[in-house]
């Protein structure tokens, strides 16, 4: 099993993926997707006692 | 994967073998060891008080950068005192630095900007969906979810599902119109964050939720626990045994509930053969308490909230056991952030539950109302409001009274009033019509109206007696007894 420290390293790196992906498409369903990714996986964080930011940051609709 | 199911389950299952037997469904979502587990999330549900403190203030930190940055209301209500968000050093700082505001404080806004006045503190564009309060002060309460917000606040339902058994095979059914009142929306979000079947009774009467539980074998009941007991009544008024139908567990929000009234508690259960619960909430804050595994209160969800109670006359904090107003601050309404803000519920904060959860329980979930509120079929309802609207009604004199009762298992309040002396008795039952559609239309609940002869209701030397409560006591909270 992971460790909350490890989880929260994983999870911070999925972010950084979905940010990835999102930047670099244009396909409005692809981006919508991805947001409510970033969102459960900030979503997640948060409920590993992480706070960094109260929502994620990547563009509305 | 294994299907699970608990003894209750199983118990359940073979007293009702061979008549309606009910379909337990594997567990699809989580690994065997998920399933089993006692709590929805053991890390911060069992999380020691420092650590969580120590999380409160750091999120109370970001917060105060957030509303001072996005929310227009709360930059000037800060400017005005000179607050900056970096003065908030500690959770004690906090407290006595951030002012402790009330519906009031902002609703005006709403009323001169609307829909969300000064309140919002993000682009109309992020609102995924508008809710609202109950307006059982007269004005309902505009409330804008983000996405985002629409997926956190279900949570807290989520939290008190799994502690009261109910799994991600577990169907839900939702005995109301669906229409904006926050409350059951949050609920929904909630039983689809756990991965439950979902069904709707929007549009059903009575007959028709009991006609759909039966063809569609729901485990799980949502209702006002007024509603549960209705519908259990209606039940048999068709011939049909609750108790032998697929419903297993009943949850509950809206009116004092099984975990604050037993003597509702053991209604529910035994016209349902099931296990029943409560969440508490607000619908404009959160719906920020799921209920304890021990069935006896509420503990306060503090991943999204935070609270503390106040002496509601003098302001002052409240040791924990001692009964005070609960003050709530949630993390998760970005859309329309509210920080300590009045609740007007007197409650009784208790730590080390022996459920093994950390997070502040409420001992009998709401004791009682700062401001006297009841619930009349489903509608929040303060004496004081309808007062106001008596005190300003046509042709009724200054002598009235609210008779609060129960009906069919509801909370039921009469108005009864003398009409100014002058009128003839032929225009009373126009008089009371008046009202009653005043009220109606201000307060959204129908209360019957009743003239009375004059000099037939009690003169007070003192202060007037406005509400006479011939609720029977088991059915009052606590404070109203």
């Amino acid at each position: 099993m992971l460790q909350p420290d490890e989880m929260k390293e994983k999870l911070r790196q999925a972010r950084a993926l979905v940010a990835e992906v999102f930047e670099g498409t244009d396909l409005p369903q692809i981006q919508a997707t991805l947001r409510q990714a970033d969102q459960n996986l900030h979503w997640a964080l948060w409920n590993l006692g992480e706070v960094e930011t109260l929502r994620p940051d990547l563009p509305a609709a | 994967m294994a299907s699970l199911c608990t003894k209750r389950q199983i118990d359940k299952n073979s007293r009702t073998q061979g008549r309606n037997a009910k379909v337990v469904a594997p567990i699809t979502q989580h690994t065997p060891a998920a399933a089993r587990a006692r709590y929805w999330n053991a890390l911060t549900e069992t999380m020691p008080r420092a650590e969580l403190d120590a999380l409160h203030l750091g999120k109370l930190q970001k917060l105060a950068d957030y509303v001072y940055e996005f929310s227009a209301f709360y930059r000037r209500r800060f400017d005005e005192i000179g607050l900056k968000p970096a003065h908030i050093t500690s959770l004690d700082e906090y407290k006595r630095l951030v002012p402790i505001i009330d519906k009031a404080d902002f609703i005006g806004f709403q009323q001169e900007r609307p829909p969300y006045g000064d309140t919002i503190a993000v682009p109309l564009e992020m609102v995924a969906h508008h809710v609202e309060t109950s307006g059982s002060t007269g004005v309902p309460l505009a409330v804008p979810y983000t996405a985002y917000d629409t997926e956190r606040v279900g949570e807290s339902w989520t939290y008190g599902f799994w502690a009261h058994g109910i799994r991600p095979s577990d169907s839900f059914y939702f005995a109301f119109n669906w229409g904006n009142f926050a409350g059951f929306w949050s609920c929904y979000f909630g039983a689809r964050r756990m991965g439950c079947r979902v069904i709707s009774g929007g549009g059903a009467n009575s007959e028709g939720h009991i006609q759909n539980i039966l063809r569609l074998k729901p485990t799980v009941l949502i209702s006002t626990p007024t509603f549960a007991v209705r519908l259990a009544q209606v039940a048999q008024e068709m011939g049909v045994d609750l108790r032998d139908s697929s419903v297993r567990f009943t949850y509950h929000a809206g009116e004092p509930g099984p975990f604050a009234l037993p003597a509702m508690k053991a209604r529910i259960d035994e016209a349902w053969g099931a296990d029943s619960g409560e969440l508490l909430g607000i619908a404009e804050i959160e719906a920020f308490a799921p209920g304890c595994a021990n069935r006896d209160g509420v503990h306060v969800n503090e991943m999204n909230v935070f609270c503390w109670s106040v002496n509601p006359d003098t302001g002052e904090e409240v040791d924990d056991g001692e009964i005070g107003e609960n003050i709530i601050t949630s993390y998760t309404y970005s859309g329309q952030p509210l920080l300590n803000y009045r609740s007007h519920d007197l409650v009784r904060r208790a730590h080390d539950c022996s459920c093994g959860v950390t997070w502040a329980k409420l001992d009998g979930v709401v004791l009682g109302r700062t401001d006297f509120m009841i619930t009349v079929r489903g509608t929040n309802v303060y004496p004081t409001a309808v007062e106001n609207i008596l005190g300003d009604a046509e042709g009724v004199s200054p002598y009235f009274q609210l008779v609060l009762d129960r009906e069919a298992e509801n909370d039921r309040m009469t108005i009864e009033f003398e009409p100014d002396k002058e009128i003839p008795e032929a225009k009373w039952p126009e008089i009371a019509r008046q009202v009653s559609e005043t009220i109606h239309r201000q307060l959204h609940v129908r209360l019957e109206a009743r003239p009375m002869a004059p000099e037939s209701l009690p003169r007070y030397d003192l202060k007037t007696r406005r509400v006479i409560d011939n609720r029977p006591q088991e059915l009052r909270r606590q404070l109203d007894r």
